[in-house]
């Protein structure tokens, strides 16, 4: 006989095995990290470039340049490269970020190196024809009005711009008349001062050899791809704080708001960074979190609300975002500034704090497990510039963090005075 | 390849393990042989309206999520017109309590009136969210009943209309519970840290003692041909005018199925797919194009949709999309681009198998469909497909007679 209403044991994780990266570096003094894990035969190699949105002059600079690397090189033409990669069955992935520009290629190991070689192609010999830069606007501008509609698009927009201004790279968003100005010169010179070996790493893993490492020496080293002399300024954008802490714009044509509650907050590089992780996940950073008990299973006003702390890399953010039933908007922004007061007033509960402690853990475990998995959580770490010892040191956190603690991250970050509010729809 | 062991309770619960000792985790996947197109036509949306009240406490347990997250597991689930499935992840330290979390729940569920409730204003807050309140959120809401008269498929997953969910009643739920949940109508699958001896052993343990159930099946009508185009036109606040359409295709197990799929790669996978060449790139009549195939497990639809650009018309935009596909009927494929397919299929089923949860959700579905096994012979049966195959599917499905067209014209853009 069974018995079902007792839970049957279980165990918390102890230890984490760090990331068992390899670091050399090519004859351009391009660092490679690489990782061997997984059985299957596949590749993944990131090419991360400490460049993104911060270091672009016009918004749409960043992201154009990095789509249109493929759309044609001095020897293949767009349709050459597009034809040879899907040929090879390998995907190339471009995205940019505020802070970084990457290009992800993922192949079957037996494709390695022809694939390397199409992207050494499109990242040292771009044409940037204005055909396609033609074609490339007006494409992305249509994808945009339709993005724009979107009541989440617009709150997220309109809630960067709240918290960093309308001159900093993290407050400002693409506007309709940017797809006008964008012009072939700010893309070339976008890509001479940033898509350089100066500012690249690159970090390969899954079925890694080391006659990779040798291939990426010949397309990516001293030889095919040389430092480029262009000195690159950096700005110290100030960061302008909106007015107004409460905005709304309503959409008559809306059945459901856009809401979106939060502030700038402390990186990864301040002391109570993992504290401060761990009362987030409490609050809205997992299924079972207080913003989800509440406002989805207990209210029934969304079919979801999460809170996250997005780190940057020259400050953080801390958003709550959810999109509720329009007519109980007020009601719904109440119910998330009682969950903060409470965090602030109140002690978490050991069970509460056993289980977030458990579910962490184990989350963390997860992205260690695999070697995508490791990979992203590698690429983390160089685009922060930190080593191994910051998952340990994030790690430790989570297992001993006390409720006493807990409480004095609330009251030293989530004062109800100094959040913003959006809502739009 | 992937190995796996299978056996099968007295109850008819199906179990197959993978076993990979390479993760800490291991990887569970429940499949409940029903989805919407199980449903009374009366009472669509019913099967997802389900899964969410799965979450909401079974019999020994009242809280499902704060359980598996105690112990560091990690899940979730969807409906689609064919199957409910359940999957999770667990360190493999605390596998036994994915046993004890699924099994209760396939046991007997609390049924509460207040679960209810909630359940039915997140799933409306959802169908707004999703297919209301964003630009062409409807569109399947449309085409799906324009394509299919008879058949349940006619009807999305989320159901109707929102008044189908409020109508929902705790007898409906009791009901709908033990015509569908049983051992004798699901699939349980392992994938990741844990041997065929220790899932056969805790399977028996924690699921042997589930009665199989009298399950009830609706008979379901199969869709007559269709005979003619079938067209509808709607004019919403959107940027843009946008088209799509419908073509019946072969059932999940029909041999052409396979061909019927690359079909829509040729179309559309990857920048070097025929629309997104001749439609975006070079006469620049769509801002983007897609061409997918359902892939249900009944005849299902392959699908061509795409955003048409400022100032083209509707007229334009459709014959120049019939001029791919009569391209395809009139000119075989070159071997070359036949082999570019298979490659792009070989390397996108690799992919997946790269972490256990999908592996497990895999071998669910191609038990469900009847032979696991098809999850390592899949691909040859890809690998296989000749270029006369395709210019002979390309003729049977590419007819008007069966295009069925919605045209989702912009306020103010109607040309």
């Amino acid at each position: 006989m069974i018995h079902r209403s007792q839970a049957p044991d279980f165990k918390v994780l102890e230890t984490l095995a760090p990331i068992p990266y390899k670091v050399h570096t090519l004859s351009n003094a391009v660092p490679v990290y690489s990782i061997q894990a997984g059985e299957l035969q596949v590749l993944k190699i990131d090419f991360i470039f400490n460049a993104g949105e911060y270091y672009q002059h016009k918004p749409l600079v960043s992201s154009a340049t990095l789509n249109l690397l493929s759309e044609g090189s001095s020897s293949f033409t767009a349709e050459e490269c597009a034809e040879q990669l899907d040929f090879l069955g390998s995907y190339v992935y471009y995205n940019t970020s505020k802070q970084s520009s990457v290009i992800s290629l993922y192949c079957l190991e037996k494709h390695a190196e022809q694939s390397v070689k199409i992207v050494h192609e499109m990242l040292k010999n771009p044409l940037f024809l204005q055909e396609k830069l033609d074609t490339y606007i007006a494409k992305k501008q249509q994808q945009y009005m339709i993005e724009r509609e979107k009541v989440e698009v617009a709150a997220q927009k309109l809630f960067a711009r709240t918290l960093f201004g309308t001159q900093h790279p993290y407050g400002k968003s693409a506007e309709p008349e940017d797809f006008l100005n964008l012009t072939r010169n700010d893309i070339v010179k976008y890509h001479s001062k940033n898509l350089q070996p100066n500012y690249c790493n690159i970090l390969i893993s899954g079925a890694f050899q080391e006659k990779h490492g040798v291939m990426l020496e010949t397309y990516f080293g001293e030889q095919s791809w040389k430092q480029t002399p262009i000195v690159r300024e950096y700005t110290a954008f100030a960061m302008q704080q909106s007015a107004e802490q409460k905005h709304y714009v309503e959409r008559d044509n809306a059945v459901q708001t856009a809401l979106r509650i939060g502030k700038p907050i402390i990186n990864v590089h301040h002391r109570d960074y993992a504290a401060l992780q761990v009362l987030n996940t409490i609050l809205g950073g997992y299924f079972g979190s207080r913003l989800m008990s509440n406002i989805r299973e207990d209210k029934g006003y969304t079919y979801g609300i999460g809170s996250g702390i997005v780190p940057y890399k020259a400050s953080g953010c801390f958003v709550i975002a959810s999109q509720v039933k329009k007519e109980v908007r007020s009601q719904a922004a109440e119910e998330v500034y009682k969950e903060l007061a409470r965090l602030r007033t109140e002690l978490v509960p050991t069970e509460e704090l056993h289980s977030v402690r458990n579910y962490m853990l184990a989350t963390m475990a997860r992205n260690f497990d695999g070697c995508f998995a490791l990979s992203d959580s590698c690429k983390f770490l160089m685009e922060f510039e930190l080593t191994n010892d910051y998952y340990q040191n994030y790690w430790n956190t989570i297992r001993c963090i006390t409720a006493q603690e807990l409480q004095r991250i609330a009251n030293e970050y989530f004062q109800e005075d100094s959040l913003f509010e959006v809502c739009v729809g | 390849m992937i190995q796996y062991t299978n056996f099968t309770l007295h109850n008819g619960l199906q179990c197959i393990v993978n076993t990979d000792l390479t993760t800490p985790f291991v990887a569970m996947n429940t499949l409940y042989k029903v989805g919407s197109k199980n449903e009374n036509p009366d009472r669509t949306g019913f099967a997802h309206l389900f899964e969410h009240l799965m979450f909401g406490g079974s019999k020994h347990i009242p809280d499902y999520d704060a359980a598996l997250q105690l112990v560091g597991g990690e899940n979730n689930a969807f409906t689609n017109t064919d199957i409910t499935n359940y999957y999770l992840t667990l360190p493999k330290e605390n596998r036994e309590t994915g046993f004890w979390l699924e099994s209760d729940r396939m046991l007997e569920l609390d049924f509460s009136q207040r679960s209810l409730d909630i359940q039915k204003n997140v799933v409306i807050e959802e169908f707004k969210q999703r297919y209301l309140n964003r630009p062409y959120g409807d569109a399947y809401l449309l085409l799906r009943p324009l394509a299919y008269k008879i058949h349940p498929y006619q009807w999305a997953t989320i159901g109707k209309n929102i008044e189908h969910i409020e109508d929902a009643t705790l007898t409906d739920v009791r009901e709908f519970f033990y015509a569908h949940y049983a051992p004798n109508n699901a699939i349980l699958t392992f994938s990741g840290n844990i041997s065929a001896k220790e899932a056969e052993c805790l399977a028996h343990k924690w699921y042997g003692d589930i009665p199989a159930r009298t399950l009830y099946s609706r008979t379901i009508a199969q869709e007559p041909p269709q005979t003619e185009k079938r067209t509808l036109s709607v004019e919403r606040d959107v940027p843009t005018n946008a088209i799509y359409k419908a073509f019946h295709m072969y059932n999940r197990l029909h041999p052409d199925y396979y061909a019927c799929d690359m079909l829509s790669d040729v179309l559309s996978n990857g920048k070097s797919a025929r629309l997104y060449v001749s439609l975006v790139q070079n006469q620049k009549l769509f801002s983007e194009i897609n061409a997918y195939i359902t892939g249900e497990d009944h005849a299902g639809l392959l699908i061509i949709c795409g955003n048409v650009m400022p100032g083209v018309s509707m007229k334009t935009a459709e014959t120049a999309i019939y001029a791919e596909l009569h391209k395809l009927q009139r000119e075989a494929l070159r071997e070359y681009e036949l082999q570019k397919v298979k490659n792009k299929i070989e390397s996108h089923i690799i992919f997946n198998e790269t972490t256990i949860l999908n592996k497990a959700m895999n071998m669910a579905k191609f038990a469900q469909l009847g032979d696991v096994n098809l999850i390592n012979t899949e691909i040859s049966k890809y690998q296989n497909v000749s270029v006369t195959d395709f210019q002979r599917i390309a003729g049977e499905i590419f007819r008007e007679s069966n295009d069925s067209t919605l045209y989702y014209y912009a306020k103010n853009y109607k040309q």
